[in-house]
């Protein structure tokens, strides 16, 4: 009897611990939603409009036309970049449109997309800095803001320099502008916002720490998701839907003037 | 979900993890010195009974324990820095910026704690306790060291504890400005690999190991002076 409500007990515990068995997309369909999480504090990706306070963003636009690709409804869910990971694990969300970078170890523990976005990531530094190239960044103080990949970019291409991460990107500037750090590791867009600033005065080190593709993520081990999510970008370029979204964002009439350098397509590093 | 230590075990993660706990000792017996050495003096000053010293103490006992703690590391480190003589920011910038200022930070933010706490175990010993040693002919200075200092430290194990507890955890505030303390090396390795859980399960299993020392030590530290008091 006690050994009877003991495995039953341990069975109970087998099955609310054990991983979901459901397939996702399956799940999705049911539910007839797609529930995308996105980052709400990364200007233009994904974050709050100050008249509507709705999250908006690029990651926003191109996470409601993969739903609406695959027949569902987009439901927007922020997620921190802290718990980005643990949320499309446990399950909270399907997929993750937040400015994730593509690393072959980070592939270890989630799925990828096709890639959705190219980012150029560079390192600035004061407009009297003598630093030609990333060689020369040895020994120097570079920042950066916690959660970057740029921290390991900056690792494995620079090993010399040393690496600091502040709470985000303002953090980072500030202690640029007081002379704290040399340099600071960021996108090329990131750069631009800057520079639209005028606060600082910088300088773009010429050859890029990292050309780095951008996917959507997917929970580990969901193979059809995936593979929807992949024939609904498809679709979404040939239809110039990807197009008509970057420009929203980054094109002629934005303050970025940017034309798009990538197509969707597999990542291939 | 499930977990997979093997991952977070083999690398480089477990030596990143223990420079990070190495920092946050450091960063949390620094801040400790600071804190305890201004407490003892604030707390000697409002002993005093001079109305303004008594003032400036009760204000910076208010302030310090107002302010949230991540924004007295904000101060220290981009506002106040600024403010000091330029040799010595540059001297601090030389050798470890966002250390120091965050050691600064923490120290004197609970050093307004356990002021409170010294003065609160001081008023807990009966004004009777200083007329008695008045009586038996002990000078103010010698009834203080003799008969109310001793009970008076007894009194203020528990929470002295419970505060050096805080601080303890509370030095991960200093990731904020970059300091490479333990809980910024898990996030990092959480940023590397994606292994949130795993990570986080370990580090939560480093603080609690701390924490647990630390608490055996205060209940050690009472029983001894206890036994002391039943000796004499």
């Amino acid at each position: 009897m006690t050994l009877r409500s003991l495995s039953a007990a341990l069975a109970l515990v087998v099955i609310a611990t054990g991983p979901a068995l459901a397939d996702q997309l399956a799940d999705m369909t049911a539910r007839g939603t797609l529930r995308c999480g996105v980052l709400s504090v990364a200007n233009p990706f994904g974050f709050q409009d100050p008249d509507t306070r709705e999250i908006v963003g690029y990651d926003v636009d191109f996470c409601r036309a993969v739903a609406g690709e695959m027949g569902l409804d987009a439901e927007i869910v922020p997620v921190a970049v802290e718990a980005r990971i643990p949320e499309l694990q446990l399950g909270n969300i399907d997929i993750l449109a937040a400015a994730l970078g593509y690393t072959a170890e980070r592939a270890e523990q989630i799925d990828y997309s096709d890639r959705y976005f190219v980012s150029r990531q560079v390192v600035i530094v004061a407009g009297d800095s003598t630093v030609a190239s990333l060689a020369d960044l040895d020994g120097l103080r570079i920042a950066t803001n916690s959660g970057s990949s740029n921290i390991d970019y900056l690792r494995n291409q620079v090993p010399g320099a040393e690496v600091l991460t502040y709470q985000d990107t303002a953090a980072a500037f500030l202690a640029f502008a007081q002379g704290r750090v040399d340099g600071v590791a960021i996108s090329e867009l990131g750069t631009m916002q800057l520079r639209q600033q005028g606060a600082i005065e910088f300088r773009i080190v010429q050859d890029p720490l990292r050309i780095e593709p951008w996917g959507l993520g997917v929970r580990k081990g969901e193979a059809s998701l995936v593979a929807a999510v992949n024939q609904a970008m498809e679709a979404m370029e040939s239809s110039g839907q990807v197009e008509t979204i970057f420009n929203t964002w980054f094109g002629p009439e934005t303050p970025f003037h940017l034309t798009r350098g990538f197509t969707v397509g597999p990542i291939t590093q | 979900m499930h977990f997979d230590f093997s991952r977070i075990l083999q690398g480089p993660y477990i030596s990143w993890l223990l420079d990070g706990l190495q920092v946050s000792l450091l960063l949390f017996g620094f801040a400790w010195v600071i804190a305890f050495s201004l407490a003892v003096v604030l707390t000697l000053v409002r002993l005093t009974e001079i109305r303004p010293l008594v003032f400036l103490v009760a204000a910076y006992v208010e302030i310090g324990r107002s302010v949230p703690l991540l924004i007295q590391v904000f101060f220290w480190y981009f506002a106040a820095s600024s403010l000091l003589p330029h040799a010595v920011d540059r001297a601090i910038t030389r050798i470890d910026p966002e250390f120091i200022y965050a050691g600064i930070a923490f120290g004197l933010g609970m050093a307004a704690y356990l002021s409170e706490v010294l003065r609160s175990g001081i008023r807990s010993i009966p004004h009777t306790q200083i007329e008695a040693g008045r009586a038996l002919g002990f000078g103010w200075l010698a009834t203080m060291r003799l008969v109310v200092l001793p009970q008076a430290f007894r009194a203020t194990v528990p929470p002295l504890l419970n505060y050096t507890l805080m601080l303890f955890k509370n030095t991960s505030v200093a990731l904020a400005i970059g300091v490479k303390e333990l809980t910024y090396q898990t996030r990092l390795i959480e940023n590397t690999t994606f292994a949130t859980f795993e990570i986080f399960a370990l580090t939560t299993l480093i603080y609690l190991t701390g924490s647990l020392l630390l608490t055996v030590t205060g209940e050690l530290l009472e029983r001894h002076w206890n036994r002391q008091v039943s000796g004499t």
